[in-house]
C-alpha cells in the first residue's frame, strides 16, 4: 500500500542547543578592558606632565589621546560583537582557517573608515599637517589594537594581550617622554604612536602565528551583520554609553577648549577616571568567578538538555545555575560595596592627595556609586549575551544609551551640585530595566531554549 | 460542489501502485459522479509527474503538505484569547480513555468558531500556551524520558495534525478516505467542518504497516550533528505508533461506512476497534476482459524447455524480494531449466535493490534470475508457469487475481486476503478449488516446496489455474464490484439529504 512517505529522516532539524553556548565572556572582557586601558594609560601620562613640556603641547597631546581612546571605541563597537559571535562560530565548527581572511578583512575596513572619520576631524582643526598624520595613526593603531584584542580575547590568549601591553605601554610612556621633551607635541604624539604601533604588531604576531593562512578575503562576516544586526547595535551602543556624559560635559559651558575642536573637562574627567578605576579589582574577581563558577552550571543546564535529561532534572539545573549566578552576585556585591563605601568616605583625602579640587568631592562620591551600578550593568549584559538574549541585551544597552544622554545633559544644566546624577542615575534606571527584563526572562528559560528552535526541513 | 472528495495520502495521481490504480479505476467506473480530490503528501516536490490521465468527472484537485514548513526564524503570531490548552489535554484524556469521537469538541481551538478567530499554527508551536500543554502531558504520560526527545517528537508528530485540522476542505457531499491515518483524519475534520457523512475505505491496515515501518527505523527524529546520537528509545517509537494508532482510532470512529477488501482486514479493523455494524468487505476486483489476450496465448503456448516463474511488484522490503530469491534457489538446485522473472519497478528503494542483486550474485542466480523493471504485466503472464508472492504484509493483490485470468496459479505468504483469494472464501468459493498454495512468512524452504510442486505437476497447476480463473470471474469483476460504491454513495447523499 502506499503511504506517505514516513521518513523522518528528511525532517532534519537545526536545533543547536550548543551553538548558543556561545563564548561572549570574550566580548566582555574586551568591552571592559579597553575602558580600562585607556584611564590607566592617560592617567600616567598626566601624572609625568611635570614640567617636562610646554603646557600647550602638553594638553593638546592628552586631549587628542583621549578623543583616540573614545572614539576608536566607539567605532569599534560596531564591530567588537559581530567579530566575536562569528570568531566564536568558527571555533565551534572548527573552522580555524576562516579567522585569518575575516582579521585582514576588518583590519583594511576599519583602517578606512578610521582614516576618513580622523581626515574629517582634521579638516576642521587647524593644526599642522604632522600633528594631523600623526594623530591619524595613532587613532588608527588604537582602533586596530581593539581589533586585535577581540580575536585574542577569543582565543584566550590573555598572556599574549598581557605581554604586547606591557611591552608596547612602557615604549610608547618612554617614548612619548623623551621624543616629546625635544619636539614637543609631534614628539609626544609620535612617541606614544610608536608604542602603540609595537603592541599591534606583536598582537597581530599573536594572531598569525595561531591560525593557517588560506586566503586573504572573506566577506563572510557581513552576513552576520545582516543576521545578528543586534549585535552591531550593542557593541556601538554601549561603546557610546560610556562616552556620552564625557562628551556632553566637554562641550557643555563647563568644558574647556584645549584647540579647535579638541575640549576637555577636567572637573568631570578626573573624579569620573578616578572612579572607575574604584571597580578594577572586584571586576577582575567577578569575571573569573563567572568564568570558574557560573560558567560550569550553565554547561551543566544546557548538558542536561543535550544528554536527553528528563525536564525536572533540567529544572533542577537551572536553578542550580541561576543561584550560582545570585551567588556570585552577592559576593561581588559585598566587596564592591565596601570598596565604594570606603571611597565614598574618604573621598576628601583621595582628591587632597590627588592635588583636585575640593568641590570635586561630591562629584566623585555620586560617581563612585554610578561606576558601582555601572559594572552590575556591564556584569547582567554579560550574562545576557551568555543566553544569546540578544534582543534583550540590546534593549538595555540603548536604554543606558539613550538615559545617560538625556540625563547627564540635565544635570549639566542643572549645576555643579548635580555633576554625576545624571550618570548615576542613567546606571540605576538601565540596571532596574534590564535586571527586571532578564529575571522574566529567566522565569521562562526552558520555555525560550525549546520552543524558539526554528522548525527547519531540510529538502532531499 | 463535487458529490465526493477523495482523500488520498501520497498516491494518486502522483505515484503508481495498487491504491493509486483503485482510485483511478473507482473515478473511470463511476462517470456519472464528480470527484474532488485532496492529495496529502509529505512535501511537494515541484519535479513529479502526474502518472493518470485525469477523468473528466475530477472537478478539482487540492494538496496538502504535511511536512512543508516555513522557516520562521523569529515566530510571530497573534496570541488568541482563549484558554485553549485546558481544551486540548481533555481531549487527549479522551483519547487515554479510549473516547475517539471528542474531536469536534475541539475542532474551534484550530478552525475558529462562527464569530472567533483560529488559533494560529505558529500559535500552536511557539506559544506558552503550546509549552504548558506539552509540559503537562510530558509529565503525565513522559515523565522520567529524555525531554528534549519529548519535544521533538511532539513536534513532528503533531505538526502534521495541526496542518490537517486547519486545511480548508472544499464542500462535497460525501469525504471518502482510502486510508485512515492522515488522510483519515484530514476526513473527519472535512466531515465535522462541513457537516458531511464520511466513509474510509481501507486497502491495507495503515495503522500496522505504520508500526512496522516505525519498529524497523532506527531514527524517530535524527539528532543533529551536535548533539550524539543515542539508541532510540522504545518510548519515542510508541509515541509515533499511538499516533497513528489514535488517527485510525478517530477515522473509525467518526466514518459513516467502513470498508475492507477481505475477511483478514476486517478483523485486523475490529481488534483496532473499528465498530462492526460500519464494516462492509468490497474486494479490489479486476477487468477480466483485459486480460483476454494473454489468456488466448497461454492457452497456445509450449513447452519450450523452462518453466518461468513470475514475480509482480516493486522490488521493496516489503515485499520480502529476498525471501524470494533464497527459495528460488531452493527450487534451482533440484529443477535446473528454471527462471524468475521480477516484474516492477526498482528504483522505490534503491538499496534494497542493491542488495537484492548482491544476493542473486551470491547466490550465483545471474542466470535464473532477471530483474524487468517496470513492464505492462498482461504482455507477460502468459509468460509465466507459476506466479509467486512472499510480502510481509499484503491487503488483497490483485497480481494473484490478473494472474488467475490468464489461468495462471500462485503461491503465496499467508498475509492479507490471499488464502482467501487462493483457497476460497465462502463455501461455495471454496468448493471452486484451490487455485495456488499458501506459505509462511519468510519461509524460502515452503515457498521453493511449494513451487516445485506446481512445476513438477502439470496437471496440478493446469487445474489451479482454471479454478482461480474461475474464481476470479465470478468474484471479482472490478466492474461489479466498483458499482457497489454508486450504491455506497447514494445512501449517504441520502444521510445528507435527512439532515
Amino acid at each position: 500500500m502506499a503511504g506517505i512517505g514516513f521518513r523522518l529522516q528528511k525532517i532534519l532539524s537545526e536545533n543547536t542547543y550548543t551553538s548558543s553556548l556561545k563564548a561572549y565572556f570574550y566580548a566582555a572582557a574586551i568591552s571592559c578592558g579597553p575602558w580600562l586601558f585607556t584611564i590607566v594609560g592617560v592617567g600616567t601620562l598626566g601624572a609625568f606632565s611635570g614640567d617636562l613640556f610646554e603646557e600647550e603641547a602638553h594638553y593638546i597631546f592628552r586631549g587628542i589621546l583621549v578623543y583616540c581612546y573614545a572614539f576608536s571605541l566607539i567605532f569599534t563597537g560596531f564591530f567588537q560583537m559581530v567579530v566575536t559571535r562569528y570568531l566564536s562560530d568558527c571555533f565551534f565548527s572548527e573552522d580555524y582557517d576562516a579567522v585569518l581572511p575575516v582579521y585582514t578583512v576588518t583590519l583594511l575596513i576599519l583602517t578606512v573608515i578610521q582614516v576618513a572619520t580622523a581626515g574629517v576631524f582634521f579638516y576642521f582643526c587647524e593644526f599642522d599637517l604632522k600633528t594631523a598624520i600623526l594623530g591619524t595613526l595613532l587613532y588608527v593603531v588604537i582602533s586596530n589594537i581593539w581589533l586585535a584584542m577581540v580575536f585574542l580575547t577569543a582565543l584566550r590568549n590573555f598572556h599574549g594581550i598581557l605581554i604586547s601591553f606591557f611591552v608596547g605601554s612602557a615604549l610608547s610612556s618612554v617614548g612619548a617622554i623623551s621624543a616629546g621633551m625635544v619636539w614637543q607635541l609631534p614628539g609626544l604624539l609620535g612617541g606614544f604612536t610608536l608604542g602603540q604601533g609595537i603592541i599591534l604588531i606583536m598582537l597581530s604576531r599573536n594572531i598569525f602565528s595561531e591560525f593557517r593562512y588560506v586566503k586573504s578575503f572573506d566577506l563572510e562576516l557581513f552576513n552576520y551583520f545582516i543576521q545578528y544586526p543586534q549585535l552591531a547595535i550593542i557593541g556601538f551602543s554601549y561603546n557610546l554609553a560610556i562616552w556620552i556624559d564625557k562628551i556632553l560635559f566637554w562641550f557643555s559651558h563647563t568644558g574647556t577648549q584645549i584647540k579647535d575642536l579638541i575640549y576637555f573637562c577636567p572637573i568631570y574627567d578626573s573624579a569620573m577616571y578616578i572612579a572607575y578605576l574604584s571597580i578594577v579589582p572586584s571586576m577582575s574577581l567577578f569575571i573569573i568567578r563567572i568564568e570558574t563558577n557560573f560558567y560550569d552550571y550553565y554547561r551543566d543546564f544546557y548538558g542536561t538538555i543535550v544528554n536527553k535529561f528528563p525536564l525536572n532534572l533540567i529544572r533542577e539545573e537551572k536553578m542550580k545555575m541561576v543561584n550560582s549566578l545570585y551567588g556570585s552576585m552577592e559576593r561581588f556585591f559585598k566587596l564592591q560595596g565596601f570598596i565604594t563605601l570606603m571611597i565614598i568616605l574618604f573621598a576628601k583625602i583621595i582628591i587632597d592627595s590627588a592635588n583636585m579640587l575640593w568641590i570635586q568631592i561630591p562629584l566623585l562620591q555620586i560617581s563612585t556609586l554610578g561606576a558601582f551600578l555601572h559594572v552590575l550593568l556591564l556584569i547582567l549584559s554579560i550574562i545576557i549575551l551568555y543566553f544569546d538574549f540578544r534582543n534583550l541585551c540590546m534593549i538595555l544597552t540603548v536604554t543606558y544609551l539613550v538615559t545617560n544622554t538625556v540625563f547627564t545633559y540635565i544635570s549639566i544644566q542643572m549645576g555643579l551640585k548635580f555633576f554625576g546624577y545624571g550618570y548615576t542615575l542613567s546606571c540605576f534606571i538601565s540596571l532596574l530595566v534590564g535586571y527586571y527584563l532578564f529575571a522574566k526572562k529567566m522565569d521562562k528559560l526552558e520555555y525560550i531554549t525549546f520552543m524558539r528552535q526554528p522548525i527547519v526541513t531540510k529538502g532531499e | 460542489m463535487v458529490e465526493v472528495c477523495l482523500m488520498v495520502e501520497g498516491s494518486y495521481p502522483y505515484i503508481t501502485g495498487g491504491v493509486s490504480s483503485w482510485v483511478h479505476q473507482l473515478i473511470v467506473n463511476l462517470p456519472n459522479t464528480t470527484f474532488g480530490i485532496v492529495h496529502l503528501t509529505s512535501s511537494i516536490d515541484p519535479t513529479r509527474e502526474i502518472k493518470y490521465e485525469m477523468p473528466s468527472n475530477v472537478k478539482w484537485m487540492k494538496e496538502l503538505a504535511l511536512h512543508d514548513y516555513h522557516y520562521l526564524k523569529k515566530p510571530k503570531y497573534k496570541k488568541s484569547k482563549k484558554n485553549w490548552g485546558e481544551d486540548i489535554l481533555k481531549f487527549h484524556n479522551n483519547l487515554i480513555n479510549e473516547k475517539f469521537g471528542t474531536l469536534d469538541k475541539i475542532i474551534e481551538i484550530f478552525r475558529g468558531d462562527d464569530n472567533g478567530r483560529a488559533v494560529s499554527f505558529e500559535e500552536l508551536i511557539y506559544s506558552e500556551e503550546a509549552w504548558n500543554t506539552v509540559e503537562t502531558l510530558y509529565s503525565e504520560f513522559a515523565y522520567d524520558h529524555s525531554y528534549v526527545d519529548y519535544f521533538w517528537t511532539w513536534r513532528f508528530t503533531h505538526m502534521p495534525l495541526f496542518k490537517i485540522m486547519q486545511f480548508e476542505y472544499p464542500d462535497a457531499e460525501v469525504y471518502h478516505t482510502v486510508s485512515t491515518g492522515y488522510a483519515g483524519l484530514a476526513a473527519v475534520v472535512a466531515k465535522i467542518k462541513n457537516r458531511r457523512p464520511m466513509m474510509v475505505t481501507e486497502h491495507g491496515i495503515y495503522t500496522r504497516e505504520r508500526k512496522i515501518e516505525i519498529q524497523d527505523a532506527d531514527w524517530i527524529y535524527q539528532a543533529e550533528t551536535q548533539i550524539e546520537v543515542q539508541d532510540v528509545k522504545e518510548f519515542f517509537k510508541n509515541f509515533w505508533i499511538k499516533i497513528f494508532r489514535y488517527t485510525g482510532k478517530v477515522t473509525y470512529e467518526y466514518a459513516d461506512n467502513i470498508i475492507t477488501l477481505c475477511k483478514f482486514n476486517k478483523m485486523a479493523q475490529l481488534s483496532e476497534g473499528a465498530p462492526e455494524e460500519k464494516i462492509q468487505i468490497i474486494p479490489n476486483g479486476v477487468f477480466p476482459e483485459r486480460y483476454m489476450k494473454a489468456k488466448k496465448r497461454f492457452k497456445k503456448r509450449k513447452f519450450n524447455g523452462k518453466y518461468t516463474i513470475g514475480f509482480a511488484g516493486r522490488v521493496v522490503s516489503i515485499k520480502d524480494v529476498k525471501t524470494l530469491i533464497r527459495s528460488i534457489k531452493g527450487v534451482h538446485d533440484v529443477m535446473e531449466n528454471v527462471e524468475l522473472l521480477v516484474m516492477g519497478p526498482t528504483d522505490e528503494e534503491e538499496e534494497y535493490f542493491n542488495e537484492c542483486v548482491e544476493l542473486v550474485e551470491l547466490l550465483g542466480l545471474e542466470e535464473v534470475i532477471q530483474f524487468l523493471g517496470l513492464v505492462r504485466l498482461d504482455q507477460y503472464y502468459d509468460k509465466i508457469d507459476v506466479l509467486v508472492l512472499t510480502s510481509v504484509s499484503e491487503a488483497q493483490p490483485l497480481v494473484i487475481l490478473e494472474a488467475h485470468c490468464v489461468g495462471v496459479p500462485a503461491v503465496s505468504t499467508d498475509v492479507g486476503a490471499c488464502r482467501e483469494l487462493l483457497y476460497g472464501n465462502t463455501q461455495e468459493d471454496q468448493d471452486l478449488g484451490k487455485s495456488g498454495f499458501i506459505v509462511d512468512v519468510a519461509s524460502p524452504d515452503q515457498t521453493a516446496e511449494a513451487i516445485l510442486k506446481l512445476l513438477q505437476d502439470d496437471e496440478m497447476r493446469k487445474q489451479f489455474g482454471l479454478n482461480g480463473q474461475r474464481r476470479t470471474y465470478k468474484y471479482y469483476s472490478q466492474q461489479d464490484l466498483l458499482a457497489q460504491y454508486n450504491t455506497l454513495y447514494e445512501n449517504l447523499k441520502f444521510y445528507n439529504e435527512e439532515t
